[in-house]
């Protein structure tokens, strides 16, 4: 985990302090609206429907238990008790005082947390694979480069007013897990044929309005060149990007009018004068950074437990449990536990400030005092020995974080939609309850196994329905919510963008017409064929036979 | 309009916009690129010429001309166009060595980012006090990048 050191602490007290004299400024009118707009958006306040919604940093998803506790402690002093994570591994709390953000803020920075730059067209949070540093299939761990790249972009001078936001997401490895061929930037960890480190570098993904995979313009790029290279793309995209309509100003737009060999010409050009300069980072760096993020201490005799292969067998809950919330470790003995935000009841994603406390608690017990956010909208603790891990289910299930569902069906990812967002087309939380309400069978949901399930309220594509095995997107007709079905959707690897069902659906059919399609999938798996790959053998059109058929 | 030069307010600026160049002068004339453009043979002397360029307009149309001009004026169509920031850092890699000045959408808050980025000086549109000066230049004290300004990132730097 990465500390701060005095540079690190200044900018983010100092940035406090400039954000409390913004807002002060405002209040007395000594700033305009839209001065003001674009200032609070850099620091990742909106004005929504219900109140302003603060987003806070949760820089590539990691956390102390200290920091936890500390959003746990704001959520109760100026919100409602509660916060909600995204897909960007952040967490946003929906009901703070305009008046009150700079106090937030300075909470904030005491643990080493801000806000700064968490929407607004800048370049945004880093995100990451959620098991960095303990996948074994991993190239190096991606967080020291993350950490490199925060730094880079926090209050750039150049990049601050881009035509529009800017995300950028890292793959330690072969397997992603970062969805970042949905990004404007993937970097993804490498090793050359001479063993060197470096990053294959993709643009131009994204989702919203106009879906796009990431297009790869350099295949092997020195680690070490990393902030000259992405200063290249930056710099192309900020003199070219277009600025005369928002919904074709994102990078991918760009690469697609120039062609990827265009786009990567002008970036090649621009990296000339910018590679081997004196951006290129150094080895002392690269290795303080990296010190950060050592192996723990692990305990040698982990595998040698007994025991939960004894609670497995006499516990068929805990089993269930076991099997879908913890992950492969690198370390023998140890597993990564996935806590589940997405309960029976409750939006995805949602957090009280007691569970705030009991996961800190159980990091600080099992897991080396930190956590980890997820893209899929959960929490996990990253490093908790195979003989803990009858406690730790038993104090998550008492806090109803250890639904057994992750990777399943009802392991939504979903936007808040019109109950909060105020560009929202459809409610999106009643779906999700409709939906948790009709598969509420875990044995069932067991049976269908791997699915991603994306919602989103409206085109912006916050849940990332587009790669949802099922996606899911909010429409208005009439002003009535309608639900348009997608199917083939994926941001791994693999990643594809997914194809429509058929018509759009009302919102009271949408959780039969997902038990119509998985009863088709069921009749037409082949053997243990999982969902995904059941529909990319078939296509949409027996889906789509059979799901409307009935209605 | 207050103007201020190397974090200074300057009341001695010696250069007019001339929206349409009349030829040669004694002042000291900015002229718009696309004016310059049309000049066959720009007899105007480099210290007493100046041009803008407007962030929705080509910055490479520009750099054939740099030689003969003094002053770059980037005027920012927009709040939201940060073009002019990227124009100013490319015209010092280009060993642009006059003045870069930034006009239009600009304010008090992006003083310190425009300085970073090598602009030397600023035509405001509110008024503002040595006080808000000094605080929009030092209020973010520490830089993690290399700018105009300072060729050295956070992790080259001496602390
Ligand atoms: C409630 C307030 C929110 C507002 C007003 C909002 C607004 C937007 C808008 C306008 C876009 C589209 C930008 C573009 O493509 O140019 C967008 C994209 C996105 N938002 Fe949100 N959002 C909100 C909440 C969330 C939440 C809760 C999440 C996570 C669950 C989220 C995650 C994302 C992601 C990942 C994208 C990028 C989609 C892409 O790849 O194009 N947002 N948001
Ligand atoms: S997808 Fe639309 S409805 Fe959902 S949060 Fe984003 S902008 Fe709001």
């Amino acid at each position: 985990m990465y500390i701060y050191n005095d540079v690190d602490q200044k900018i983010v007290d100092e940035r406090v302090e400039q954000y409390r004299d913004q807002t002060k400024r405002y209040l007395n009118g000594h700033l305009s609206d839209d001065e003001f707009l674009a200032l609070r958006l850099m620091n990742g306040l909106y004005i929504q429907r219900q109140a302003p919604m603060l987003r806070v940093a949760i820089p590539y998803g990691t956390m102390t238990s200290t920091q936890l506790r500390a959003l746990s402690t704001i959520s109760r002093k100026y919100d409602k008790g509660y916060g909600h994570f995204t897909t960007r591994t952040n967490i946003q709390f929906n009901w703070p005082k305009l008046e009150e953000v700079p106090d937030i803020l300075a909470d904030l920075a005491k643990v080493q947390l801000h806000a700064i730059q968490t929407s607004g067209n800048c370049i945004r949070n880093t995100t990451t694979d959620h098991l960095a540093g303990v996948s074994a299939t991993e190239v190096s761990d991606p967080r020291p480069w993350c950490e490199l790249i925060r730094q880079w972009s926090t209050l750039h001078p150049e990049f601050a007013y881009l035509p529009r936001k800017f995300k950028i997401a890292i793959a330690s490895g072969p397997e992603d897990r970062a969805a970042t061929q949905v990004h404007d930037v993937g970097l993804h960890l490498i090793q050359s044929a001479e063993g060197e480190l470096g990053f294959e570098v993709l643009v131009g993904g994204g989702l919203g309005r106009t879906p796009k995979i990431g297009k790869v313009i350099r295949e092997f790029l020195p680690a070490n060149e990393v902030i000259s290279y992405l200063e290249a793309i930056l710099r192309v995209y900020n003199l070219n990007g277009r600025r005369d309509n928002k919904y074709k100003a994102r990078i991918k737009i760009l690469v697609d009018a120039l062609g990827a060999d265009a786009f990567r010409d002008l970036v090649e050009e621009e990296w000339q004068h910018l590679k081997g300069s004196e951006l290129q980072i150094t080895q002392e760096e690269i290795e303080r950074v990296s010190d950060f993020f050592l192996s723990h201490d692990y305990n040698v005799y982990a595998a040698a437990d007994t025991t939960l292969d004894l609670f497995l067998e006499s516990n068929a809950e805990f089993k269930h449990w076991y099997l879908r919330n913890t992950h492969a470790h690198k370390v023998p003995g140890y597993r990564a536990v996935t806590v589940s935000l997405k309960p029976q009841l409750g939006a995805p994603g949602d957090i009280t400030a007691l569970q705030m406390d009991l996961v800190a608690e159980l990091a600080d017990r099992f897991s080396f005092g930190q956590i980890r956010s997820t893209h899929h909208q959960n929490l996990l603790l990253s490093d908790v020995e195979q003989s803990d891990l009858y406690s730790v289910w038993l104090a998550l299930a008492d806090a109803n974080l250890a639904r057994a569902n992750i990777g399943t069906l009802t392991d939504m990812i979903v936007c808040p939609g019109f109950d909060f967002c105020s560009l929202a087309n459809a409610k999106t939380l009643n779906i999700a309850q409709k939906i948790n309400d009709a598969f509420d069978d875990v044995d069932y949901l067991h049976d269908l196994g791997d699915i991603r399930l994306n919602m989103s309220g409206c085109i912006n594509a916050c849940a990332h329905h587009h790669v949802g095995h099922i996606g899911i997107l909010g429409v208005d007709k009439k002003g009535e919510d309608w639900y348009q079905i997608t199917l083939g959707g994926s941001s791994e690897a693999d990643a594809s963008l997914g194809k429509v069902l058929g018509r759009a659906v009302a919102a009271d059919e949408v959780a039969d017409t997902l038990k119509r399609l998985l009863e088709t999938y069921v009749e037409l798996r082949k053997g243990d064929e999982l969902f995904i790959d059941c529909v990319r053998r078939l296509g949409v059109e027996p889906f789509k036979e059979r799901v409307y058929a009935v209605a | 309009m207050p103007l201020l030069k190397l974090k200074k307010l300057v009341s001695d600026d010696p250069w007019v916009l001339q929206e349409v160049f009349s030829g040669k002068t004694d002042l000291s004339v900015v002229v718009p690129l696309a004016q310059l453009l049309e000049q066959e043979l720009v007899a105007q002397p480099k210290e007493r010429l100046g041009v803008r360029l407007s962030s929705d307009e080509s910055l490479d149309d520009l750099k054939p001309l740099l030689k003969q001009v003094s002053l770059v004026e980037i005027y920012f169509e927009a709040l939201r166009d940060g073009r002019g920031f990227s124009f100013a850092r490319v015209l010092r890699r280009e060993g642009f060595e006059g003045e870069i000045r930034a006009s239009g959408e600009v304010s008090r808050d992006r003083l310190d980012y425009l300085y970073r980025c090598g602009f030397d000086s600023v035509l405001l549109q509110a008024p503002i006090n040595e006080e808000q000066i000094t605080t929009a230049y030092q209020e973010i004290s520490v830089h993690y990048q290399a700018d105009a300004r300072n060729e050295q990132p956070i992790y080259r730097q001496a602390i």
